[in-house]
């Protein structure tokens, strides 16, 4: 590959880190896996930069949420989930309710969390979250249904959501 | 109270910020690019274990797709194989493979189509050992299902067969489908040469027999048409023909009219015509006829050498002239001189069934049941060796040998092809690639995540 592309490489990472490591964030709940998930999501984008550098962000954003889907189902039986949040000291209101809704959404089962994430925080249509996730239009609307029952169950403050009727 | 999406930009706050430097981006340019290679790897190695896959798939399932016929050569000298193999009902046509050049061996086994029918057909047995069905035009049952009306020429090049067709009135279905002619396979070109017969109800048919590339057959006329299963027919004799296939002229021979060609042989391009205590040997050329009279009754097929000398018989012990089959019977072999009766002494050893011909001057070939084989015998000590094992399972006819193969040496045969149904190849092979497509999709699908 030409220099340019490992430039553009480079100029992306250093513009869309930050961005992407919100959204990997909100994916893992968890700092250490957030910069892990994004690391190697990039790692990965690098033999298909020359045909993604001019719009690389769809690409990298579903490259993203897949391997949190797949990073999960490969950890998942030897990782032991608990509702227990970490001593701290006294929190404060805001902190509790961001602790609240992380814990929530780790109870989610991987794709739902998924789907919440893009269509929620990444702001995606429904068609956009299906093609980010690789699945069906229809599986995005019953797993956004879904999740936000159990979210609602999980956190009776949250309002009625605008944008769930949406796209 | 706030929106879900608040609520998430709220908790994303609580994300790692990035650095702003490139040393990071460009090490994970590097990881990137080495990432690359092994993935590169990784699917040259799935791939290769995939044809891999496929291929021993393909070797299982799809013998007939690589079964390699030799070709047609004319030249190609025959060889005895030490044994013949029932081969699969699936097994290729000459129609598939084209000519597979002349034969060793012809004999009756099972063909099924695609969806499982079966019917008899007659396979043929190359000189180098293939095994091919042969797809003879407008074959008559009858050359289906008996050896005497099924011949094979002295070279293995020519088989020789009744053809079934329309008489010119009402047919006559004893035995089967009516008779019209007689036809000829060349086994090199794959040509079929017919001749037709005028006939108003069909051919009661004798026998066939190859002298050299000549054809005798032995036929009447039925004077009437019957339906099927008809018990009984009436037929008017008939001289018997003599048809040379390489010129294509057909002679009749009415001077050996009543001949029986159903227990007839042949010494080299002259016909061998068995009676009870005398063999008769039939020059070609005029149809004149030497009668010799042995010293002994005899039962089947008697055998004289090609140099016309030497005669192997079959000694009828009960005297009662029938043929008693599968009945192991004296061997007893003599010169064909000025003595009459000719003398023939007896061959030690337990005997056979049936008399193929010689192989030298010294050797006979017969038949022998418990099991299935053709033996070499020295007619002087009774000293015998197995020159072929014959296939487990038989269907009819039994198997006709051309001449020349018995004086050929023997090899170590080879089986053909397991050749498996056609639909269970094609669920195999739509599995096996159903299975290469799921894993490259899965592969591909997991070059992205």
């Amino acid at each position: 590959m030409p220099a340019s592309d490992e430039q553009d490489f480079e100029e992306f990472v250093v513009a869309r880190r930050a961005a992407l490591l919100r959204t990997a964030y909100l994916l893992t709940g968890q700092v250490e896996d957030a910069e892990d998930l994004l690391q190697t999501a990039l790692v990965k984008v690098v033999p298909h930069w020359r045909r993604i550098r001019d719009r690389p962000e769809p690409y990298v954003r579903q490259v993203l949420v897949r391997e949190s889907v797949s990073r999960w189902r490969r950890r998942r039986w030897r990782e032991v989930t608990t509702d227990e949040v970490p001593e701290s000291a006294a929190r404060e209101s805001g902190a509790e309710d961001r602790e609240d809704l992380r814990r929530a959404l780790r109870a989610l089962p991987p794709r739902q969390r998924a789907v919440v994430v893009l269509r929620y925080f990444e702001d995606l249509t429904e068609a956009q979250t299906a093609e980010a996730l690789g699945i069906a239009v229809g599986t995005v609307k019953s797993q956004a249904r879904d999740a936000l029952a159990r979210l609602r169950r999980d956190l009776p403050a949250l309002v009625e959501e605008p944008s769930v009727v949406r796209g | 109270m706030s929106t879900l999406a608040d609520r998430l930009a709220d908790l994303a706050d609580d994300a790692p910020h990035g650095t702003g430097d490139t040393s990071g981006a460009s090490g994970l340019w590097q990881q990137g690019r080495r990432y690359a290679r092994r993935r590169r790897l990784e699917t040259g190695a799935l791939v290769v274990v995939l044809l891999l896959a496929l291929g021993s798939v393909g070797t299982w399932v799809l013998p007939s797709a690589s079964y390699d016929v030799a070709p047609a050569d004319a030249s190609a000298s025959l060889r005895l194989p030490d044994r013949l193999f029932t081969p699969s009902p699936y097994l290729p046509g000459t129609d598939d493979v084209g000519p597979v050049g002349p034969l060793v061996a012809v004999f009756g086994a099972e063909r099924k189509t695609w969806r499982g029918t079966a019917s008899n057909a007659l396979v043929g047995v190359g000189a180098a050992g293939d095994y091919a069905f042969l797809d003879l035009p407008d074959v008559a049952p009858r050359s289906l299902g008996e050896e005497d009306q099924l011949a094979l020429s002295t070279d293995g090049r020519f088989v020789g067969y009744w053809v079934a067709g329309e008489p010119e009135g009402e047919a006559n279905y004893f035995g089967g489908d009516p008779v019209v002619g007689i036809a000829v396979l060349d086994t090199v070109t794959g040509d079929v040469l017919r001749h037709e017969v005028p006939t108003e109800h069909g051919l009661d048919v004798g026998g066939l027999v190859f002298a050299g590339d000549r054809l005798w057959a032995d036929y009447g006329q039925f004077t009437e048409g019957a339906p099927r299963g008809a018990g009984t027919a009436s037929s008017t004799g008939a001289p018997p023909v003599l048809w040379d296939v390489t010129s294509d002229v057909v002679t009749e021979h009415p001077e050996l009219v009543d001949a029986d060609l159903s227990a007839a042989t042949h010494a080299g391009a002259r016909l061998v015509r068995s009676r009870e205590r005398a063999v008769e040997v039939v020059e070609p050329s005029d149809g004149s006829a030497e009668r010799w009279r042995l010293d002994v009754a005899t039962e089947g097929a008697s055998v004289v050498d090609p140099t016309g000398r030497r005669v192997a018989v079959l000694a009828d012990l009960d005297g009662r002239g029938t043929v008693t089959s599968g009945v192991p019977k004296v061997v007893r072999a003599g010169v064909l001189g000025s003595e009459v009766p000719v003398p023939t002494q007896v061959v030690p050893g337990e005997g056979v069934a049936e008399l193929l011909g010689w192989r030298d001057e010294q050797h006979v070939v017969g038949l022998t049941y418990r099991p299935g084989a053709y033996v070499s015998i020295d007619v002087t000590t009774g000293e015998t060796e197995r020159l072929v094992l014959l296939p487990s399972v038989t269907w009819s006819p039994s198997t006709v040998v051309a001449a020349d193969a018995l004086t050929a040496p023997t090899f170590d045969a080879p089986e053909p092809p397991s050749v498996v149904a056609p639909w269970v190849r094609l669920v195999v092979v739509s599995l096996a690639l159903l299975v290469v497509g799921v894993a490259l999709l899965w592969w591909r699908r997991r070059a992205r995540v």
